[in-house]
């Protein structure tokens, strides 16, 4: 188990006072790409929320282990630099703060915390302006207020144009392909794609399997009732296409 | 409140004073400086400013000269501007030495009657003004005269109990432009107070912008105010930005007398201690298609006070009125208090009329956001802070302004050092 990169045994965690997630065990190595499927109201998105710290989502048990650290210990914006990137659902709007002093701040973060020396101004616009090439995205976005008036496809681009640049050891996505059209998935599961090596892991929060078509998971787990009830390999995800959760949820019950 | 020594004040210092300045130094004495239950002064105490007139009439008067300190002042200021265009005025006096204005811009120093602007009887501080002035100046710009750059109006101040009573008239003749920027300096002294008002006509297709930076001091007494009435066409932009100050009164009152005329009006404040900072602003839709557009925010911290009243007044006939306002604020503190009332009175049809106020703390949403990107807490509460002032700001077209106004929104909040500048 040394190369275990994300330890995560029997959580529990609430969201105003109802329990969400019921003891959820899971352990991703460096490499793995992992998709997470389920019903609505399964606990998916309180996962993805829990590992990046959001202060609302209580941990009411279970531990998570991040490369031999405790991450539950850990401010979010130390996960951040210890490299857990959450790809939100519904990223914030926050106009008055600029696109490109956000990411360069939050790259210096990062490598500061890597000990490495803070990026030069130069080297940033470089770097940014090949990951945006990436994306397909427009050079006007790096001047504008982070996520302010972005079309909810836009965001999602931004998201993972962030990743891209920050370059975080775990990945996790909320639900990045839901709202986006074939074009935009596309070009969203290419950015991801030419992230994947062998030592970055893949958390994909998703509802529908049409996204593990372009990013083809190493494993599928379906989570219901805040647990997870059933793991498999990626023709999981096409059995649950064909047959729905029903079935699943049945057995589960038994 | 015994007012007679004005009068004693006013015969003393102005043996030649006109009808005007007895006419408002009479409604002083009449109607007194108004209380809590005067409407326009529920919330601010106007008679701070009466105590500091009595106690400047009793005190000797300094000069205009720029002393030592106040040299170097306006001569960091100006590294900081480079103003083409500067009237200096000390102790609430004018210095002519440093007077440089626009081609097509001139300045006569008195003011003339204008019927449009009566200071009323719970205008204390406007008949103030007009009853003791210290300096009066009509600027004037020609037809057709496009400035190549703002005039800077500086003041300075290095004498407690200076009687600091600017009077700045603006004519704008049909199709001219010229930008205003009014400094108000930190005081070298204790308890500075300063007052300015200012009135402006501008005629058919004029533009004015007038954008005052107001850093007096924590423990200044600042009262300021702008009656503008635009015609045709003309469009009027505003910053009224306020960093600290004991007691600050802005007045901003503005009529869209024909139609096509319109106004942008900003506003931010940022506040701590025990400061208190009142805005009343009034917006008339006096004609047909009429545009206000009104954003004022403020932050406020420890046991300060802001006062908002905006209210948007729509005539009767002035159909294809875009009126929107709006005021936010940040409570950063549980003792801070704000007390915001936007008003709107609508007597046309076929108007678009948007106001709303907000009073909160920062979204939690965003701050999360900012944290899950590495950046820790306090410099996201700071990042977001500023960002929320900067709205305000941030489609300023004048580099300079907006960038010393972001500089000094910066410095108001406390350990802020994230802040980038060049970005």
């Amino acid at each position: 188990m040394t190369n275990t990169m994300i330890e995560i045994k029997d959580l529990t965690a609430a969201v105003d006072g109802t329990d969400i997630l019921k003891g959820l065990s899971l352990s991703i190595k460096p490499g793995e790409v992992h998709a997470i499927m389920g019903p609505n109201g399964s606990g998916k998105s309180t996962l993805a929320n829990v590992l990046a710290g959001r202060p609302d989502y209580i941990v009411t048990g279970g531990s998570v282990t991040f490369n031999g650290v405790d991450l539950l210990g850990l401010e979010p914006e130390e996960r951040a630099r210890a490299g857990v990137f959450l790809a939100f659902q519904y990223p914030a709007e926050i106009p008055g703060v600029n696109n490109t002093y956000l990411l360069r701040a939050a790259l210096n973060a990062v490598r500061t915390a890597r000990g490495e020396a803070e990026i030069s101004a130069v080297d940033f616009m470089k770097l940014a302006r090949e990951k945006m090439k990436l994306m397909q995205m427009d050079a006007s976005f790096l001047n504008r207020g982070v996520n302010e008036g972005f079309s909810g496809g836009e965001k999602k681009r931004n998201e993972v144009f962030q990743m891209a640049v920050l370059e975080p050891t775990l990945c996790v996505l909320d639900e990045t392909d839901s709202g986006l059209d074939i074009d935009a998935l596309k070009i969203v599961a290419n950015g991801v794609n030419a992230l994947r090596d062998e030592a970055r892991s893949f958390l994909m929060v998703t509802h529908y399997q049409r996204l593990l078509d372009y990013i083809v998971p190493d494993y599928v787990h379906v989570l219901a009732g805040g647990r997870i009830i059933r793991s498999g390999d990626k023709s999981l995800a096409l059995e649950l296409e064909a047959r729905g959760y029903d079935w699943l949820l049945e057995e589960a019950a038994a | 409140m015994n007012l007679a020594p004005l009068e004693q004040a006013l015969a003393m210092r102005f043996p030649d004073a006109g009808v005007r300045q007895r006419a408002a130094l009479d409604a002083l004495l009449t109607h007194g400086f108004p209380d809590r239950h005067v409407e326009r002064w529920k919330y601010t105490r106007s008679a701070p400013y009466a105590d500091y007139a009595l106690r400047a009439l009793a005190a000797q008067q300094p000069g205009n000269a720029l002393d030592n300190t106040l040299t170097e002042r306006l001569a960091q200021w100006q590294q900081q501007f480079a103003a083409s265009y500067i009237i200096v005025i000390v102790n609430g006096q004018m210095n002519t030495a440093h007077t440089c204005l626009p081609s097509g811009v001139t300045m006569t120093p008195a003011i003339a009657d204008r019927a449009a602007f009566k200071a009323t009887p719970d205008d204390a501080l406007a008949l103030l003004n007009d009853a003791l002035p210290t300096t009066q100046l009509t600027l004037s710009v020609a037809d057709n005269t496009k400035t190549d750059a703002p005039l800077h109006i500086v003041h300075l101040s290095h004498a407690q109990n200076a009687l600091a009573q600017v009077r700045i008239d603006v004519d704008l003749q049909p199709n001219s432009q010229l930008t205003i920027v009014e400094h108000i300096l930190p005081a070298d002294c204790k308890e500075p107070m300063h007052s300015t008002v200012a009135t402006a006509q501008l005629a058919q297709g004029a533009t004015l912008a007038w954008y005052r930076l107001q850093q007096a001091g924590g423990d200044a007494l600042v009262a300021t105010r702008l009656d503008a009435v635009l015609a045709n066409d003309a469009v009027l932009d505003t910053l009224t930005l306020d960093v600290g100050g004991k007691l600050v009164r802005n007045d901003l009152n503005v009529v869209l007398a024909e139609a096509g005329a319109s106004v942008n009006m900003r506003g931010v404040y940022l506040i701590n201690g025990q400061q208190h900072v009142d805005n009343h602003t009034h917006v008339d839709h006096a004609a047909k298609d009429t545009t206000s557009n009104e954003d004022y925010r403020g932050v406020l911290r420890d046991h300060s006070r802001a006062v908002f009243n905006g209210k948007v007044y729509v005539h009767e006939g002035a159909d294809g009125t875009d009126a929107a306002q709006s005021n936010k604020n940040l409570l950063l503190s549980d003792h801070a208090e704000i007390d915001t009332k936007p008003e709107l009175e609508i007597y046309a049809d076929d108007v678009k009329c948007a106001h709303g106020a907000t009073v909160g703390q920062l979204d939690d949403a965003s701050l999360f956001y900012l944290r899950s990107r590495g950046i820790d807490s306090d410099t996201a509460t700071q990042l977001l802070t500023f960002a929320f002032c900067r709205e305000v700001i941030r489609d300023i077209a004048d580099l300079p302004v907006k960038t010393a106004a972001e500089r000094l929104v910066a410095n108001e909040i406390p350990d802020f050092t994230a802040l980038d500048l060049a970005s």
